[in-house]
């Protein structure tokens, strides 16, 4: 699965990474967005309800963030 | 874009604030097809930390770009522009306001960038959507600089302003009959008391009214950490990162050749390891204390001052010194025992920004 790295950077950047990687990615494929900062657990939610796109999992471990978004 | 009356597509500057979320409303409640756009500069006050959120517990933590287009049920592109934007900062045209805030020239940036959306993903937009009221901010929304924007970001009479719309000329999509210009609305001045009442009219709770604008480069504190970065570089420039440490922690500059930059609680401390790699960097070994990066070209005597530095903001207990472990950026390490400054050691003119 392709991991779109955000770790180290402040939101919207992970938010906009997720955003640049969907736009060229096709419908219905996957991708694990990884991030550090916690802005992401509102941010990216909001995003995929806002595009269609569903949160597969979300989990973090160790202050690392790992979010599998599936693209509308 | 369309040639025919219906259906208009319109693109919406969305800040986070009410003004933006007023004015997209006013568009979609005439039909249009709304889509929002809200651009990310590096300076953006949106663009927080969780340590900077961690300092306003009581507030939702939230992207308020995101959440005005959730409220709107628009969809919202957030775009990077952090390079192109440092020539508005670095060399705004039409000058600074009151502190290193562009504003005139970044909003006939961001205009001119929703117009370059159109055929974006596909979308084909035919006007932009702004909620800039006459009067309301002394640099960029005055009587005079709003066709200064309509022409020069190329918008021309492409570019909406629904809260304001009639007291300046009409616009294409007034001409053209995809908005009834007597829909829309003649605000001037300072005041917000028709936007309250206008938000209380659509239902919108819980907007945000940044009193600054949406942006630190209003910040008068952020504006002189800013120049202080520009003095001691002899040069003005900046990246990402420089512009997105300076809001964060205690900046203190001993001497022109280096600063310390401190973090003030556990979230920023976190946030500062992501830059251990880049930055000289000391954390209290001996008891809980920040972490704290070194900027700059320090001389050894600075390492001892900037140690005594973070002992002076550690949580200190009973002893008197403080045991400060060092690491540089070339993977070296040391310990150094000191003896905290007291709060009267540490001059004002030390702290950048204040």
């Amino acid at each position: 699965m392709t991991e779109v790295d955000a770790r180290g950077t402040l939101c919207p950047m992970p938010l906009i990474r997720s955003q640049d990687y969907a736009r060229n990615a096709d419908s219905g494929g996957e991708f694990m967005l990884l991030a550090t900062d916690p802005g992401v657990y509102q941010d990216i939610p909001a995003w995929c309800r806002m595009h269609g796109h569903k949160i597969v999992s979300m989990e973090e471990e160790n202050f690392l963030i790992r979010i599998v978004i599936r693209i509308a | 874009m369309s040639n025919s009356p219906s259906p208009a597509k319109a693109i919406a500057l969305i800040s986070g604030g009410l003004d933006s979320m007023l004015a997209a409303k006013i568009v979609l409640d005439q039909g249009i097809e709304v889509e929002g756009v809200n651009f990310y500069t590096g300076f953006c006050v949106e663009g927080h930390t969780h340590a900077i959120r961690k300092r306003q517990q009581s507030k939702p933590k939230r992207n308020n770009a995101l959440w005005v287009a959730e409220q709107l049920g628009i969809k919202l592109h957030i775009v990077d522009v952090v390079d192109e934007y440092k020539t508005i900062v670095l060399n705004p045209k039409h000058g600074y306001g009151k502190n290193l805030n562009p504003c005139l020239d970044c909003k006939i940036f961001m205009v001119g960038k929703a117009m370059d959306m159109v055929g974006f993903h596909g979308s084909q937009f035919d006007f932009a959507v702004t909620g800039e009221v006459i009067g309301q901010r002394p640099k960029s929304q005055r009587r005079e600089t709003m066709p200064v924007i309509a022409r020069e970001s190329g918008a021309e009479d492409r570019l909406l302003r629904p809260l304001c719309a009639k007291n300046l000329p009409q616009t294409l999509p007034e001409r053209e009959g995809w908005v009834n210009r007597a829909s829309l609305f003649g605000l001037s001045g300072r005041s917000r008391r028709v936007q309250m009442e206008l938000a209380d009219k659509f239902g919108f709770e819980d907007y945000s009214q940044p009193a600054g604008g949406c942006c630190f480069l209003t910040d008068e504190r952020y504006s002189r950490k800013l120049q202080d970065l520009w003095t001691a570089r002899s040069e003005r420039s900046y990246e990402l990162d420089d512009i997105v440490l300076l809001k964060i922690g205690r900046h203190i500059r001993p001497k022109p050749n280096y600063k310390v930059i401190v973090a003030r609680e556990d979230g920023e401390t976190r946030f500062l390891q992501g830059y251990r790699k880049q930055f000289t960097n000391l954390r209290i070994a001996s008891n809980r204390g920040p972490l704290a990066l070194v900027d700059g070209k320090p001389e050894a005597q600075d390492i001892l001052t900037a140690a005594k530095l973070v002992a002076r903001y550690s949580q200190r207990e009973f002893e008197r010194e403080s045991i400060v472990r060092i690491q540089y950026v070339d993977g070296a390490s040391e310990e150094l025992s000191v003896i905290p400054f007291e709060p009267h050691e540490v001059p004002d003119q030390w702290h950048v920004g204040v």
